[in-house]
């Protein structure tokens, strides 16, 4: 009970209605019967203290005239057989003059000390006043009164349980009503499968406090749809890139196998097979470190660098490819470069073997570091034959590769621009490609500079 | 020198013992942790090639048992699992190195000999091999006597070569020995710096010692 209390929110809001109407019903009530009573208790005191004070009157004005008295006190006997009212006059102990049959009901010593109009026994209201030597005592019965009280608060009592059970019903009624766009959402939400992510809930059929919570679903089944297009589109790269080698393999094994060959053409199928085995085993370590760098827990260090000699480093190791090519290879160092060496000099390594492909003899390539205000760029710039502009946005996804890498059957991964944009993200940072055909193309990682307290 | 494989993978475990049984070592091999450890508690082994993910006692607590029993032997250990999480707990445990699967044998037998090479008491200074001079401390290669004029970076490949005479090394070993590049990379980087090395060591020679072995790396013998 408790449980479900904290947890459904049908109960919750059930409950907090019909606290909310339960509470405004017995105070109501509470109020109406106590206005009520009151009014009753005002009344008869009127009633009774008007008629002691119009005793007193008469014995003020006409002490002598008792005929008056007497018919004031006898009159009232004279309306019912029980009388409502009775009146008396004493002089110290001594009865003077009474309303018949008022000692037998009330005692002169009920009275004995009294200052003030009170109930007696929820019978009588008595009242006494002292004038001059005469005491005056009257009282009213007021068990009709009380009786009409008593019905009414009854009344009101069945009225509440009514009330109770009828807001209770009408609480759960409403919450579960209310709910009913929640519901309706869950449903369409069960909808959705892995197979059927197209499928969208419609903002525009829910109550105006939903729809935050409608499109912000709708916005992560875009962004989940997008990630699961992408896991498939990669898994079909993936098994198209594995397909390749392990053919040639396979075909290559199978050719060797039936027949016999001279122990020289065994050898050039298995360095042939090393060669592929090559390709795949690179293929899985790039795919790795992809992996790796796409774990969010995956932390780099973020160490002032000496940029100068992590450029020197990755140049001497293509210097005499580029000699070969006759490229010039260049350093522009302006700006303190942060981050990790080791994988910085991956991403420059990847550059630079690509601007390699894509530059011609005699021509330039430059790698540049400098400073902007809230970061740094490390980029690498050719003067190749540039990539056309429309090829720019796919360049850095994974396994793509150039109409012209095709063409020129080139034997990369077609995985190095998309680790160098995982470690420029690791970084914090992202990738910038701006290319001119025939001018070249330049390569820059946006690197954002070290906070200063980590 | 004799090695013991921890290694339940039965293809791997056979040429590995193959492959380095031809390499002049004698190979026993163990199927799972409790054999393993037992064999290596015995104390005849020079090496322990380990394998982490193994049946019953896994590489680590075999690692871990031999480490608080105070033996010392090397031990390399194989993984499939490439975390640095993997990695940090592997050399803590007191592994003297990992290799990654899937690695090249000629990988794992560089690393092999570099494990059991004895620091020597006396730092070499003089290399050589057939009419090949090398004089580490004044960075100088001659062959037959002549200089061959080498630059500073051909000078640290040629004194790798010579130093692993005999032994096939591969493009990524020699990336990173010589340039410290300690990840693949898809240039042809070292194809051409051999190449230019070949030019001044080899081509004005009769003798030629740097030899390509197709899909796996280059050798330097006399041959």
């Amino acid at each position: 009970m408790w449980n479900e209390l904290r947890t459904s929110l049908r109960m919750r809001l059930a409950l907090i209605f019909v606290t909310g109407s339960l509470s405004t019903l017995l105070v109501g009530s509470g109020f109406l019967y106590w206005a009520f009573q009151r009014e009753i208790n005002l009344r008869n005191r009127h009633l009774l203290e008007g008629k002691v004070q119009e005793l007193v009157v008469l014995l003020k004005n006409h002490p002598s005239d008792l005929e008056a008295l007497q018919e004031e006190i006898q009159g009232e006997y004279a309306n019912a057989f029980e009388p409502q009212t009775s009146l008396r006059i004493l002089s110290g102990t001594h009865l003077l003059m009474e309303t018949p049959g008022m000692t037998e009901r009330l005692p002169v010593s009920w009275f004995v000390g009294q200052a003030k109009t009170k109930r007696h026994h929820r019978r009588f209201l008595m009242a006494q006043r002292q004038e001059g030597a005469l005491v005056i005592q009257g009282a009213l019965d007021i068990r009709e009164d009380e009786r009409m009280i008593f019905s009414y608060r009854r009344r009101l009592i069945y009225t509440l349980l009514a009330g109770s059970v009828l807001c209770a019903a009408f609480g759960f009624w409403a919450a579960h009503r209310g709910l009913k766009p929640l519901r309706a959402i869950a449903e369409s939400t069960r909808g959705i499968t892995a197979h059927r992510l197209q499928n969208r809930l419609e903002p525009g059929q829910v109550p105006q406090e939903l729809r935050d919570l409608v499109r912000a679903l709708n916005d992560m089944l875009d962004r989940l749809e997008q990630a699961f297009s992408r896991l498939s589109q990669f898994s079909a790269d993936l098994a198209h890139e594995l397909r390749t080698p392990i053919t040639n393999l396979m075909g290559e094994a199978e050719v060797a196998l039936s027949r016999e060959r001279p122990n020289e053409e065994y050898r050039q199928i298995l360095e042939s097979s090393m060669e592929e085995f090559r390709r795949l085993s690179r293929l899985i370590s790039r795919m790795l470190f992809l992996a790796r760098a796409e774990d969010p827990r995956t932390a780099v260090a973020n160490h002032p660098l000496d940029a100068e000699k992590v450029i020197r480093e990755v140049l001497a190791f293509f210097e005499a490819a580029a000699e070969e090519q006759s490229v010039a290879m260049e350093q522009e160092v302006a700006g303190t470069l942060f981050g990790d060496a080791e994988l910085l000099r991956q991403a420059l390594a990847n550059l630079i073997s690509n601007a390699l492909e894509a530059t011609p003899a005699h021509g330039r390539i430059c790698v540049a570091v400098r400073s902007k205000a809230s970061h740094t760029i490390l980029s690498v710039q050719d003067s190749g034959r540039g990539i056309p502009e429309a090829e720019i946005p796919n360049l850095l996804d994974r396994f793509y590769r150039t109409q012209d890498a095709h063409d020129r059957k080139a034997a990369g991964t077609g995985l190095g621009l998309a680790i160098v944009r995982s470690i420029a993200k690791l970084h914090g940072g992202d990738v910038r490609i701006v290319s001119q055909i025939g001018k070249g193309t330049t390569v820059s990682l946006v690197l954002p500079k070290e906070s200063g307290c980590a | 020198m004799k090695l013991l494989i921890i290694e339940d993978e039965p293809k791997t475990a056979a040429y590995l013992r193959k492959g380095l049984t031809e390499s002049g070592f004698s190979v026993q091999v163990a199927v799972d942790g409790d054999e393993g450890l037992f064999l290596a508690r015995e104390g005849t082994f020079d090496l322990v090639i380990l394998d982490v993910m193994l049946p019953g006692r896994d590489g680590w607590s075999v690692i871990h048992e031999l480490r608080r029993e105070g033996r010392a032997l090397p031990v390399l250990f194989l993984t499939a699992r490439d975390t640095v999480a993997d990695r940090v707990k592997g050399l803590e445990l007191g592994a003297d190195d990992y290799l990654l699967k899937p690695f090249a044998f000629s990988e794992l037998l560089a690393r092999v000999r570099t494990l059991l090479r004895r620091p020597s008491l006396r730092p070499v200074e003089q290399l050589g091999i057939a009419d090949l001079e090398l004089d580490l401390a004044r960075s100088d290669a001659r062959r037959s006597g002549k200089p061959l004029g080498l630059t500073r970076q051909e000078f640290l490949l040629l004194s790798l070569m010579v130093r692993r005479k005999g032994e096939v090394l591969s493009r990524a070993f020699i990336a990173e020995q010589v340039w410290d590049m300690n990840f693949d990379s898809e240039t042809n980087a070292v194809d051409v710096a051999i190449r230019r090395l070949r030019r001044k060591v080899d081509d004005p020679f009769e003798v030629k010692l740097i030899h390509t072995v197709r899909g796996l790396g280059y050798l330097l013998d006399v041959e």
